[in-house]
């Protein structure tokens, strides 16, 4: 089944990086990908309860408006059971610790480590589903 | 003295109108006259009157010449009858008594005339005498006076106008702005208040300056954190913009060999089936691109670590002071240094001496900074051993030496290379921010500034180096085991 994941962040290109490092798995179906420009795009998206069904939200930090954190905070509010993971050019571990004290279900730093991502969305892939 | 020259005067009108009196005495014996006898009657009154006016001045005399007077008159008249009663013989006896008796008066009169006039004479020499003196008496008494009055006016200056004078040079000099002038001491209660105040605004001036001094000191050190604050902000600022976009060149590069390298499986198949030209010029195409898609993500690379680099050292905000073992943080840096200057560089290799004294201890300081410091010492050493072995081949043998050193209250820590060293010309700017010796690309120029920073203004020590051409650097930290009070 394929575990539908909302990727938020204001660069474009972001996108086609998904795309192109999930080659294989969004070939075989192991994920898909959305993605929104901004937390509030991204919080449109969750209410509007659109198919398929978002299991799992990646957000980065620093964005103009409202900023990861806050996107952070009202999807652990809204939605208790989505996992959120942090992604920050900022990887100060004051930073870290605070999301995780808001509920994301892990940090990384830019410029991303897709295998390390990998490994750790399948983890909490699992975890995540019931 | 009025009186007595009348009383002269009186005297000598008496006299003439004895004179007279005289006259018509004997002008009667010979003319027989009435007329005679009425001159000579009222010549006797205006005698008369004027010996009571002598008789206030010298009553006997004038009581005598009055009986002198009466004789004669006497005796002159019944001379004159007996001439007119033809008896000469009597008329001569009688004007002979007569005569006697008028040359008593005539003398007694001049005398009196001679005394009163002595007398006033006397009286107005001594009038004058008492005058000149009394003259004489003010005189001096005017001298005395004025000199007195000299005196009292110079003693007034001294004691007024002087001190007033002292006070008016000494205002006028701090009001020039001249404080370090000596302010007099002064007596008198006044003068001494007004020393007083000046002396408090002197003081107060002082203080003033001083204070003035030390905050433009103050406000040239905030200016200069500032300046280095700001220029930190800017450079993460631009550092921060800096990475997204390098993190996408890096990843699309990567990206991009990896879909290469996939097309070149699928096609392999094909390009064995074609022919040699075809497949030639094909596998020389992809190998090619595969190499730029190579070179793009090295330079991605490269640039990335400067950006790093850049962020390290622009970083703001201390961590806490913390007391911890110096030789563990110095040894940590030479590895993170070692391996890191590994991963940078292919191939790179430098023989590192660690010369660590036990006794150099634990310190007081900024940990995360301090390691910031000897990180960048340590890769400025390296690079430029590295740098030397590059240009004289492989009969030079790179090395780094560290060595901490214990000294009391102090500790040494010592970073030397074996590369080309420095002149004296870059060892002056050595320390200035942007100021680098590396190719354009390579290094920011902000890393011995800021090291320099950190080991002088935040933990209060020094950073020296020593340097000979050919001979390698030496860069010394000295650094106090415990950081000043209010840093």
């Amino acid at each position: 089944m394929t575990a539908h994941i909302l990727v938020v962040d204001d660069e474009i290109d972001v996108q086609e990086l998904f795309r192109q490092n999930f080659r294989r798995e969004l070939r075989a179906g192991t994920y898909g990908f959305e993605f929104a420009g901004s937390g509030t795009a991204a919080l449109e998206r969750l209410r509007s309860q659109a198919r398929p069904e978002v299991l799992m939200v990646l957000s980065d930090i620093n964005m103009p408006g409202m900023s990861g954190i806050d996107l952070l905070q009202q999807v652990r509010r809204a939605w208790p059971a989505m996992g959120v993971v942090m992604i920050s050019a900022y990887g100060d571990s004051a930073t870290a610790a605070r999301t995780r004290e808001l509920g994301a279900a892990c940090f990384l730093s830019k410029p991303v480590d897709f295998s390390a991502l990998k490994q750790k969305l399948t983890r909490l892939v699992a975890a995540t589903r019931c | 003295m009025q009186q007595l020259f009348d009383i002269a005067g009186v005297a000598g009108d008496a006299h003439v109108a004895f004179g007279e009196l005289r006259y018509w005495l004997v002008d009667l014996s010979v003319s027989q006259l009435v007329l005679a006898e009425r001159n000579a009657h009222n010549a006797r009154q205006r005698l008369n009157g004027y010996l009571e006016n002598l008789a206030s001045y010298d009553a006997d005399t004038v009581a005598s010449i009055r009986t002198e007077i009466d004789a004669y008159f006497s005796k002159a008249m019944d001379a004159a009858d007996a001439y007119a009663d033809d008896n000469r013989v009597i008329g001569n006896t009688l004007l002979g008594n007569a005569r006697s008796h008028s040359a008593r008066v005539d003398e007694a009169l001049y005398a009196l005339v001679r005394k009163v006039s002595a007398a006033a004479v006397e009286e107005r020499r001594l009038v004058v005498a008492h005058a000149d003196a009394a003259a004489a008496t003010a005189y001096y008494v005017v001298v005395a006076m004025v000199l007195a009055g000299l005196a009292l006016t110079i003693l007034v200056l001294r004691s007024i106008v002087q001190p007033l004078q002292r006070l008016n040079d000494t205002i006028t000099r701090l009001m020039q702005g001249r404080y370090d002038i000596e302010i007099p001491l002064e007596s008198g209660h006044e003068f001494g208040a007004m020393a007083e105040t000046l002396r408090r605004f002197q003081e107060n001036a002082r203080e003033r300056e001083r204070l003035e001094a030390e905050s433009e000191l103050q406000k040239r050190r905030l200016i200069q954190a500032e300046k280095m604050a700001s220029l930190g902000q800017l450079t993460a600022g631009i550092a921060h913009e800096i990475k997204n976009p390098l993190n996408f060149v890096n990843n699309f590069a990567r990206l991009s060999q990896e879909l290469l390298d996939e097309l070149d499986a699928m096609l392999r198949a094909q390009l064995a089936a074609a022919d040699d030209k075809t497949r030639a010029d094909a596998e020389d195409l992809l190998q090619t691109v595969h190499l730029n898609l190579g070179k793009i993500h090295d330079h991605g690379q490269r640039a990335d670590s400067i950006v790093k680099n850049m962020l390290l050292h622009s970083r703001d905000g201390p961590g806490e002071p913390e007391t911890v073992d110096l030789n563990a943080i110095v040894d940590e840096a030479l590895k993170l240094t070692y391996h890191g200057a590994r991963a940078e560089h292919r191939g790179f290799n430098i023989e590192t001496v660690e010369s660590l004294d036990p006794g150099a201890g634990r310190i007081e300081c900024y940990p995360q900074e301090l390691m910031r410091v000897f990180l960048n010492l340590m890769s400025n050493g390296m690079y430029a051993a590295n740098k030397r072995s590059e240009q004289d081949g492989t009969d030079f043998a790179p090395q780094i030496t560290v060595t901490t050193r214990g000294q009391g209250d102090h500790v040494g820590i010592e970073i030397r290379d074996n590369g080309a060293g420095v002149s004296p010309e870059v060892r002056d700017k050595i320390f200035m921010p942007f100021f680098t010796t590396k190719p354009p690309g390579e290094g920011t120029g902000l890393g011995l500034s800021l090291s320099f920073d950190i080991v002088v203004k935040q933990h209060g020590g020094e950073l020296t180096v020593d340097s000979q051409a050919h001979a390698g650097t030496a860069f010394l930290v000295t650094l106090p085991r415990v950081l000043a009070a209010g840093k």
